[in-house]
């Protein structure tokens, strides 16, 4: 293959070039990241953040910064903002990849059974394994949870050596219904105090971040991230359909298994820290389409960084807004993204007469 | 989509409500004694925690905010949870710091503490964990219940907080208030059945408590017998109507918060189940302020005589 039919890397007709998209994309990123890291109820000068940051990594700037300054900066904040941006990007890319395999414009972790049966593992996981293996119970349960119910919904389509993509949805929305009914009752029969409140998985929320939680959230979303982009171009050649797809010399099957199972690790991981925050997987890739052109080249790392944006900048809406009280994170996701996403397709048809 | 719109209207006004809280910020002079410090606790989770100076409290719970007032130690206090509306107006001009069971860090952090004080129900864990992890002493207590719990709960606020004999005078007189309204209960024949009910998901669900809770004994002490046994009630139970009317209470005791989730006064009463018990056909519900009522505080025998009056009006004198 030496000629790709995506969309040449020179911008089309209403679409903005690519160096033009990531840096806007990563100046967004950054900016957010910065008022995240500057906002909250202790007050920390700017001068203040820049010399705590410098003193974790050695060096003394001369910048004076309080001992209180610093344990919440560095303890609460800092962690806060990775794993909002960690969590962001890796649904970001999972929904990219998810919505390109199945090429079903509405596939996103939830959708897939993930988000469900993640937040059910991570239940069983707290009340079965807590003792033995301390708080990372919860995030490790979740992945398993996500991954097994990815598992099952892809079994389940699985027929004669092909996976029918329709049936992959509805089993996708009958393994979610289960697992989050399963969680439910748990939560109602258990009513143990360790579950927390279940705004937490329905709504999201990274009030609970910790370094620990950003370091076993971190690995799969990097796997994802480094991957997921090496499979664009097939990814690119599969929106043709699956026989079109296969003449071109593209394992379908493989693939799908491929993007299925770094997607869900991605997602499972993200559910397990953070609960489910909705939305990101399906607007931030959406989002870059609508910009950029349906080439996963271009949307899946777009994506992710579209994703961290959203969600760093929601959850720093969510801590601040109606402080001390926190709204869950998965609302302003939704309300932040919603109306861009809606003026997003509106223009598309307006400009393109439609899109899909 | 209501619901979701009517959350982000509670967290706007709740926001709202709280907007004035800097007003009472740095000008907190600590005033009491607290000579007995410092003190190491050692929580039902098995940690180990030093306090070693009580001049700024935060109370992560409205319960723990009464006693630390009535243990002299309100100028000390420099933060409390939503929940802390006991003495009303003192309250009303401390900052707060968030809601019990959905804890943030850095509101508590922001006030600067020297000890946070809170039991088991403060959560979630972790945002103790990272409280702790900036050195601030955390102390979490287990839940206390039943008759002993306010004396008991007295007694240990004051250890760790270093003012163990004026706590143990008001344990002694919380206890003896108690005790005399439990032996005037005694002597009274006629025992009503009662069912005290909380209210879950904003007002759909109505959860019956019982053993293993607040009440844990309150209904007993002041001469009724609590429904909440027979029915298999272990904690709060999610209700059922027929299970409610099934268990025919004479008399409903519920909270001025549940109350208003339900609809006031009556959209309680026409709630399915409500309306079929002796309760609901006499309009005998009784409706108490939250923290009175399930904070097993220091007014705890005020409770015990106000309940058993309203429960037996015959007895009243």
């Amino acid at each position: 293959m030496t000629t790709s039919p995506a969309p040449a890397a020179t911008a089309a007709p209403g679409r903005i070039s690519r160096p033009v998209l990531y840096g806007a994309l990563s100046a967004a990123l950054l900016g957010a990241v910065v008022l995240s890291l500057a906002f909250g109820e202790v007050d920390i000068a700017p001068g203040a953040i820049i010399g705590i940051v410098l003193d974790h990594l050695g060096i003394d700037s001369g910048l004076s910064f309080t001992q209180q300054q610093d344990a919440v900066l560095w303890s609460i904040r800092l962690p806060r903002v990775v794993l909002g941006a960690v969590v962001g990007a890796g649904l970001g890319i999972a929904g990219g990849a998810l919505q390109g395999i199945f090429r079903n414009p509405l596939a996103d972790p939830q959708l897939i059974g993930v988000s469900s049966g993640a937040a059910l593992g991570s239940a069983v996981a707290i009340l079965l394994l807590e003792g033995a293996l301390g708080g990372v119970a919860g995030p490790i349960g979740g992945l398993i949870g996500g991954v097994i119910a990815g598992a099952a919904v892809y079994v389940i389509a699985r027929h004669e050596g092909r996976t029918e993509v329709v049936t992959l949805v509805l089993a996708g929305i009958a393994v979610a219904a289960v697992a989050g009914a399963a969680a439910g009752v748990l939560s109602f029969a258990v009513r143990d105090p360790r579950l927390g409140s279940p705004l937490f998985y329905a709504l999201g929320s990274l009030a609970v971040a910790t370094w620990r939680l950003v370091w076993t959230t971190v690995p799969f979303v990097v796997a994802a991230l480094l991957l997921l982009p090496l499979t664009a171009r097939s990814l690119n050649l599969a929106l043709l359909g699956d026989r079109e797809a296969q003449y071109l010399g593209v394992d379908v099957e493989r693939l799908r298994v491929v993007v299925f199972g770094l997607a869900t690790l991605a997602a499972g991981a993200t559910v397990a820290a953070a609960g489910v925050i909705g939305f990101v997987g399906l607007i931030a890739p959406h989002g870059v389409r609508l910009v950029a052109g349906p080439d996963h080249r271009v949307v899946l790392p777009a994506g992710a960084l579209l994703g961290a944006t959203l969600v760093v900048l929601a959850d720093l809406g969510a801590r601040t807004l109606a402080s001390p009280i926190e709204i869950p994170v998965g609302l302003l996701t939704a309300i932040l993204g919603g109306p861009v996403f809606l003026w997003l397709l509106a223009r598309t048809r307006r400009e393109h007469g439609g899109w899909g | 989509m209501h619901r979701l719109l009517a959350l982000v209207l509670l967290l706007a006004l709740t926001a709202a409500a709280c907007g004035d809280d800097d007003a009472a910020e740095g000008a907190t002079a600590p005033t009491a004694s607290t000579s007995a410090l410092p003190f190491t606790f050692v929580g039902p989770d098995g940690v180990e925690t030093v306090v070693e100076d009580a001049s700024r409290i935060v109370s992560l719970s409205g319960e723990f905010s009464e006693i630390i007032w009535d243990l002299g130690l309100g100028p000390n206090l420099v933060g409390v949870d939503l929940s802390s509306v006991y003495p009303k107006e003192e309250m009303r001009l401390i900052p707060k710091i968030g809601v019990e069971r959905l804890l943030l860090a850095e509101p508590i952090l922001a006030q600067d503490p020297t000890v946070v004080i809170g039991d088991e129900d403060a959560t979630p864990r972790e945002v103790i964990d990272q409280v702790r992890q900036t050195g601030v002493p955390v102390v979490i207590f287990p839940r206390f219940m039943g008759i002993e719990a306010p004396a008991t709960k007295i007694r240990a606020v004051g250890d760790v907080l270093g003012v163990p004999e004026r706590a143990e005078e008001l344990a002694a007189s919380v206890q003896a208030e108690i005790d005399a309204a439990v032996a005037r209960a005694a002597s009274i024949e006629d025992r009503p059945r009662v069912a005290v009910v909380y209210v879950a998901n904003r007002g759909e669900t109505l959860l019956l408590l019982g053993d293993n809770t607040v009440m844990e004994g309150i209904i007993e002490a002041a001469g009724g017998i609590d429904v909440a046994p027979a029915a298999g009630a272990d904690g709060m139970m999610p209700l059922t109507p027929e299970a409610l009317a099934a268990g025919q209470p004479d008399v409903i005791v519920t909270s001025e918060r549940a109350l208003d989730a339900f609809g006031g006064m009556e959209g309680f009463t026409a709630l399915p189940g409500v309306a079929q018990t002796p309760a609901g056909e006499n309009g005998r519900i009784l409706v108490y302020e939250d923290l009175y009522l399930l904070g097993l505080g220091p007014r705890t025998g005020d409770l015990l005589i106000e309940l058993l009056e309203a429960l037996h009006p015959d007895a009243a004198s």
